[in-house]
C-alpha cells in the first residue's frame, strides 16, 4: 500500500471516526430540537481531536515511508486525486444545498451550522473512498 | 468500476530481459512510483504518452515493442 493510499485511510478513517461520534452524541439534542450554542464546544473538541490525529498519524506514517512521503505526485497519482477531489466536490455541493433546504423548515442558525458541517464531511468522505477505491481498482 | 483498457504491455519481459529489473529501478528511471509501475504491468493503469515514451527509453526499444493495442 502506497504513502498516499494510507494517507487517504487515515483521512477516510479519523474523519468518519470524530464526526460520526460529534454527530452521534448530537443526535439526541437534533431530534428534540434542543440543540444549545454550547455544542460549540464539542465542535472544537472534534476539530482538535482530528487534527492532532491527522499530525500525529502523518508524521508516524513520513517516517516510516521514508523518501515516498517526499516525492511528488506521479500522473497515476495525480489523476486518482482529481477524480476523488471532483467526485468529493459534487458531494459537498449536493450536500451543502440539501443543508441549505433546512432553512425552508425554519432550522435555527446552530443546526444550520451542523448540516454545513455534514455536508463538508460527507464531501471529504466521498473523496477520501474515491481516491482509496482509485489506488485499489486502478483508474 | 473501469474496464480495463484493451492495451498489454510487455514490461515484465523486458525487465527481465535487462538483468531482471526491479520495478523500483524502473520506477526510479521514469520519475514514478513502484505502484504506478505496478499497476502498469497488472494492466489496470494506461500510462500517458510521455511516460509510455520513457518507459520505452529504458529499455532501448520503441514504444509498439513495449504497448500493443488488443482488440
Amino acid at each position: 500500500m502506497s504513502f498516499r493510499e494510507k494517507t487517504a485511510w487515515v483521512s477516510l478513517l479519523a474523519t468518519t471516526g470524530v464526526w460520526g461520534l460529534y454527530f452521534w452524541r448530537l443526535w439526541p439534542d437534533l431530534q428534540d430540537r434542543s440543540l444549545q450554542p454550547g455544542s460549540v464546544g464539542l465542535f472544537i473538541g472534534g476539530v482538535v481531536i482530528l487534527t492532532v490525529i491527522q499530525i500525529i498519524v502523518a508524521i508516524a506514517l513520513a517516517l516510516a515511508s521514508g523518501k515516498a512521503a517526499d516525492a511528488p505526485m506521479d500522473e497515476r497519482e495525480q489523476l486518482i486525486d482529481l477524480n476523488g477531489s471532483r467526485a468529493g466536490f459534487y458531494a459537498l455541493n449536493a450536500a451543502c444545498f440539501c443543508a441549505s433546504a433546512l432553512w425552508l423548515i425554519g432550522a435555527s442558525p446552530v443546526v444550520m451550522a451542523n448540516a454545513i458541517l455534514a455536508a463538508m464531511v460527507v464531501g471529504e468522505v466521498i473523496r477520501s473512498g474515491f481516491v482509496i477505491v482509485g489506488y485499489r481498482r486502478g483508474v | 468500476m473501469a474496464s480495463p483498457p484493451p492495451i498489454r504491455n510487455q514490461i515484465r519481459r523486458l525487465r527481465f530481459d535487462h538483468g531482471e529489473m526491479t520495478q523500483q529501478a524502473l520506477a526510479d528511471a521514469i520519475g514514478m512510483t513502484r505502484q504506478t509501475i505496478v499497476a502498469i504491468e497488472a494492466g489496470k493503469y494506461s500510462p500517458s504518452l510521455e511516460a509510455a515514451f520513457r518507459i520505452s527509453r529504458v529499455f532501448g526499444v520503441g514504444v509498439e515493442d513495449v504497448f500493443g493495442w488488443e482488440g
